[in-house]
């Protein structure tokens, strides 16, 4: 393993820096503006009725501070060798599995869970950095061990105890929606770095037993479903916010209301600016600017994996993909969350929903990308 | 599970360099992965959401996003011909409370008590309503008026209430109560017209309402800036009816009166009805009720019968009786129309030729039609009678050979030309038609009988205001007219929208036919049946009917009947005409002559001046007409003798003079007292009348004469009504205003009612 490393160092060494990826930069600031633009329209009856913070510019000036600091963040990264991280991996991994524990500890959140560490200053969460965490490591440990990755010792066993223990950790806060994300992006990175396809049917088949023992045991899970099939059912409980979502996003029709028109956002849908914005979205600009949007995610990923698919190496190659694996998973998530296509869980809209820290990280993680994109061999080479 | 085990490297040389073919391959395979399984349901679900469904989602989000608001528009008012307010809109407001605004049982037991203790609602009421938390509207109040809202705002900012709403509503108020009752009828919660004019002008009292469209928050709270809406309401238009208050309160009084004294068990009705436009000036049926409180029955004999109900039944009982008290019986109650129809048998006789004034038929008492003898009322019989006299003695038998000579079709004919097989279409709720004849049975030549009982008006029931309509043709030169009830429609400004005209049905016999029943029903009420419907000073024409309700004939209750009357002046130039229906009297007097006949009198004696007809007094009649006192006070002797003797209203009086001084200092009786003109009046010159009270006499069952010698002996004056015919034994007076011994001022106008007791009957005709 050490003499592998060497060999890497020593490759680095002989790359030439080109310069970074237009296409996926302009991806990038674009979902960037129009999500500031809209948290803007979105958080504004929220922020104003608000006893405590009776501002209406209260949530947007906040993020587009964040928005600032994330995209110099971004270039700063950009400019970097991401092959230095490399190095960082195993300790970004012990690091964020500290916090994990931590925030089990001091951890805050709004309804008893604990999720949020408060530095007085900013707040943040462990499971983003997680996120980060589990990308590097699991990139660092693939482009390692490439061609062990179809044995179960070296292309399950780590990255499934990892996963074990982090999801294990999100479990306890809980936070269920984190930890299905970062199982997601582990899987995706161990899928790409080559573990056997069949141990992937198998999880998907014991997640499917899984579940539908859960539905048909537990009232809890079949309830859940209940609503998740039919919102209605209970407009006023548990059905209410994927009601009040569905309300917003039809009203918008094709046209939308307009910018600013929302009407769904006075209160009545809950979390428009942040999980529910992409509701908002759909309300205002109609369905041309909600796929428009939709197309701009779409073509952020395939850039994202196009960087992957042409990167020097393994584990830039990886680390792209990983990262706009994530990426994409969030934003299905959030759609589909706010669509009534998937049952209602916790998952922000990359560049949309409102949160400092979430976006500080998302850009960190976008100058990375770059980062790559940096060092795509020329075309001759490649 | 089994678990793959690979241990092969391929050593591509690209791998080493790049990222190998598999990391390639599975990158490729995530994202189109990405791309298939999540994206393209994204895709999906937003067509489905914003373009094939959203109009349901649209409706439902502005459903919950705005608050709709009607504004009600102002009712519009009902007036009568001289725009005085029938039924006029007030402001009131009604009280609700949302439930989902009061969040504990504190605050809900302030709600309640300050409810309870303003409103007169009960407090667990309240308390209860306070449960349906998600409600934003539990009314509490409807219709409270502004004093009781002042005086709950008071209390709930007192208290600091929360939850309790006013919004504001209008009620409906008739400043005269019950005053033309079933013929304006009323209004329920939501101020739409239940019935009468209320409900037959619905449309254009009621006006648009407008509507006012805010946007409110989750909260409730309305955002003033956000999109809205407001639609004026259109206040409603007012109508003006050919109602006269005057005239429908003198038929009202006298109506109760007959209602009363004639102890009528199934209400009274009476019309007065100008036929010449078919406008209706007055419309009354007793008993009646108040319209401002339509649910509340106030006639003690109904009461009784509710009384007298048990159990479930007295609910049924009561329900019954309100609806046959908002019943307008004039237009909804058909009836036998008795004799008043002889006037229209003598009209088509005299119309078709078959009989003019020189015919003559002999009554013995009894006519033998097919295979029985129908009775004159007057079973002696009349003897020879012309056919003038026909209707002034109402004799069956003459009637029979008249309609005998007109036939069968053409009887049945005329009938329908005057009108009895339709409705007259006034423009009322509830009218209703009769029952007539099968046209075909009855068109037989051979159906003698139905033809000779049809001729004296039994056996047939029309409505009386069919009757007025057509007995109204007949003297009206033949016109019949359209009757109505609303004169026009005019906006808020007062400019008129609509205007009701005369219109003519048709023309249904000659001038000269109603040229000679004009004569003839002159006649009946100058010397026959209708004696006590005359009216000094006025040439009345009329004819009075008491008909036998044969169908309602039952052995305990005896024979029932109903007594009206058809009047119409001035004869001259003939233009009102009041019908008066009486059903089933239960005192003394059964017939029409005796009690509807004195009614009609009583009513032309108070409308006809008020209509602006000028008395005209025959020399007969001159002696004793009424004179309105002047003021003598302050004159001079010379003046007041001046005065007294030259105005020939004043030129009969009796002058009695008091003290010696010159200027004159009193005066019985005072100043605008209505007294005949040849009574004695006393003058004081110097000093003031003796104040002390006299006693009113008792004058009932005396003659006209000795009745005034008497109420003048005793300081007072009397004022006649009635069948005044002084030189006939057989008037006799049956009601003094004031009982015996009551104690009036000198110089009081009392008034006297008298009845020609022996030869008013014109029998019962069926």
């Amino acid at each position: 393993m050490a003499k592998k490393s060497k060999e890497k160092v020593k490759r680095k060494s002989s790359a030439v820096r080109g310069s970074l990826d237009y296409p996926f930069l302009i991806l990038v600031i674009a979902l960037m503006g129009i999500g500031l633009l809209m948290l803007f329209s979105a958080s504004y009856a929220a922020a104003y009725y608000d006893p405590k913070i009776n501002n209406a510019t209260y949530y947007f000036t906040r993020q587009a501070i964040f928005a600032v600091a994330g995209v110099s963040i971004m270039f700063i990264i950009s400019f970097m060798d991401y092959r230095r991280f490399r190095v960082l991996s195993p300790l970004l991994m012990i690091g964020s599995i500290a916090l994990l524990i931590l925030v089990l500890i001091i951890g805050k959140g709004n309804f008893g869970e604990k999720r949020w560490i408060d530095l007085g200053f900013i707040q943040f969460q462990p499971s983003e950095i997680a996120k980060v965490a589990v990308i590097f490591f699991f990139s660092s440990m693939i482009s390692v061990n490439s061609d062990k990755m179809k044995t179960f010792r070296y292309g399950v066993l780590p990255f499934v105890a990892v996963l074990a223990v982090i999801a294990g950790l999100m479990f306890l806060e809980p936070h269920l929606s984190g930890a299905v994300l970062i199982v997601g992006v582990g899987a995706a990175l161990m899928w790409m770095g080559g573990t056997h396809w069949g141990w992937f049917a198998s999880a998907i088949g014991a997640a499917g037993v899984a579940g539908v023992a859960a539905i048909s045991f537990l009232d809890y899970a079949r309830k859940r479903v209940e609503t998740y099939i039919n919102p209605f059912l209970d407009p006023q409980g548990d059905g209410y916010q994927i009601i009040q979502s569905l309300y917003a996003i039809g009203s918008g029709g094709a046209l939308g209301l307009g910018f600013g028109n929302s009407r769904q956002k006075y209160l009545y849908l809950p979390e428009a600016h942040n999980d529910f914005i992409f509701a908002i979205v759909c309300e205002e600009l109609g369905f041309i600017g909600a796929v428009i949007i939709l197309a701009l995610f779409a073509l952020l990923i395939i850039r994202g994996y196009w960087i992957a698919l042409h990167a020097r190496d393994k584990f830039g190659s990886l680390l792209a993909g990983g990262i706009t694996t994530m990426v994409a998973l969030q934003t299905v998530l959030n759609i589909g969350v706010v669509t009534g296509v998937l049952p209602v869980t916790g998952a922000a809209l990359p560049f949309f929903s409102y949160g400092g820290t979430a976006l500080l990280i998302l850009l960190a993680e976008m100058g990375v990308v770059l980062s790559v994109s940096r060092y795509i061999p020329a075309k001759k080479a490649g | 599970m089994h678990a793959p085990r690979c241990y092969y490297n391929r050593g591509d040389p690209m791998a080493r360099k790049g990222p190998s073919n598999t990391i390639l391959k599975r990158i490729k395979s995530a994202m189109y992965i990405c791309l298939i399984l999540g994206f393209l349901p994204l895709l999906i679900a937003l067509i489905k959401i914003q373009l094939i469904d959203y109009k349901t989602y649209q409706a439902k989000a502005i459903e919950q996003q705005t608050r709709d608001t009607i504004i009600t528009p102002k009712r519009g008012v009902i007036y009568d011909r001289n725009m005085k307010e029938i039924a006029v809109s007030a402001t009131a407001e009604t009280v609700f409370i949302s439930p989902a605004e009061i969040e504990t049982d504190e605050e809900a037991q302030v709600v309640a008590k300050v409810l309870s203790e303003t409103l007169e609602v009960e407090y667990d009421d309240v308390i209860e309503k306070t449960q349906n938390k998600k409600s934003y509207y539990q009314v509490i109040k409807k219709k409270i008026g502004i004093e009781e809202a002042t005086k709950l705002r008071e209390a709930i900012k007192e208290n600091d209430a929360v939850g309790i709403h006013l919004t504001e509503d209008t009620k409906r108020y008739y400043p005269y109560g019950s005053f033309a009752s079933q013929v304006i009828g009323f209004c329920g919660d939501d101020n739409s017209g239940l019935f009468g004019i209320e409900m037959k002008y619905e449309s254009t009292l009621r006006g648009l309402p407008g509507r006012m469209i805010a946007a409110k928050n989750a909260r409730g709270t309305e955002m003033s800036f956000q999109y809205e809406e407001y639609h004026d309401a259109q206040n409603g238009q007012n109508v003006v009816l050919t109602i006269d208050e005057t005239i429908q309160q003198v038929l009202e009084n006298h109506l109760q009166t007959a209602v009363i004294d004639g102890k009528i068990e199934n209400r009274g009705a009476g019309i007065v009805y100008n036929i010449k436009t078919g406008e209706i000036l007055a419309m009354a049926t007793y008993g009646d009720f108040d319209l401002n409180e339509p649910f509340v029955i106030t006639d003690p004999e109904a009461l009784k019968r509710i009384e007298e109900a048990s159990g479930d039944e007295r609910k049924k009982v009561r329900s019954n009786e309100l609806q046959a008290s908002w019943r307008n019986k004039f237009i909804s109650d058909a009836y036998e129309p008795g004799s008043v129809f002889k006037i229209l048998t003598v009209a088509m006789g005299y119309e078709e030729g078959v009989v003019n004034e020189n015919s003559s038929f002999n009554c013995p008492g009894g006519l033998r039609v097919a295979d029985r003898t129908i009775h004159c009322w007057k079973r002696e019989g009349h003897g020879n009678v012309s056919l003038s006299q026909a209707l002034e003695k109402s004799c069956n038998c003459a009637l029979m050979n008249i309609a005998a000579k007109i036939g069968n079709e053409k009887f049945y004919n005329y009938c329908e030309g005057f009108g009895l097989l339709d409705k007259t279409g006034v423009d009322l709720i509830g009218e209703a038609g009769g029952y007539f004849f099968n046209e075909k049975d009855f068109k037989n030549p051979n159906n003698k009988v139905s033809l000779a009982v049809a001729s004296f008006g039994q056996t047939f029931k029309v409505t009386p205001m069919q009757i007025v309509c057509a007995v109204g043709a007949v003297v009206n030169d033949g016109k019949l007219m359209k009757p109505h009830v609303v004169k026009e429609i005019v906006d808020d400004n007062g400019i008129v929208i609509e205007k009701n005209e005369p219109e003519i049905v048709r023309q249904i016999i000659s001038e000269k036919t109603s040229d000679f029943i004009n004569d003839s029903i002159e006649e009946t009420v100058a010397t026959g049946t209708g004696k006590n419907a005359r009216v000094t000073g006025y040439r009345i024409g009329g004819k009075t009917g008491t008909s036998e309700k044969v169908d309602e004939y039952t052995a305990e209750e005896g024979k029932k009947y109903i007594a009206s009357f058809f009047g119409v002046a001035p004869m001259e130039n003939p233009e009102i005409a009041i019908l008066i229906i009486l059903d089933t009297p239960r005192g003394i007097y059964l017939e029409g002559s005796q009690l509807a006949a004195p009614v009609a009198g009583k009513v032309f004696g108070e409308i006809l001046p008020y209509l602006g007809f000028e008395p005209t007094y025959t020399a007969d009649e001159l002696t004793g007409a009424e004179v309105v006192m002047p003021n003598l006070i302050g004159g001079t002797s010379e003046g007041v003798n001046k005065l007294l003797s030259t105005n020939r209203n004043y030129s009969s009086f009796t002058i009695k003079t008091v003290g010696d001084g010159n200027i004159c200092t009193d005066q019985i009786p005072a100043e605008g007292a209505k007294i005949p003109n040849n009574s004695t009046i006393v003058v004081y010159m110097g000093g003031k009348a003796d104040s002390e009270e006299v006693i009113m006499p008792n004058v009932i069952g005396m003659t006209p004469e000795s009745a005034n010698k008497l109420i003048t002996n005793a300081g007072l004056y009397m004022k006649s009504n009635g069948a005044v015919d002084k030189r006939s034994a057989a008037v006799g007076a049956t009601k003094q205003q004031y009982p015996e011994g009551t104690k009036l001022k000198r110089g009081t106008v009392v008034t006297v009612e008298f009845y020609d007791v022996n030869s008013v009957s014109e029998g019962i005709s069926g």
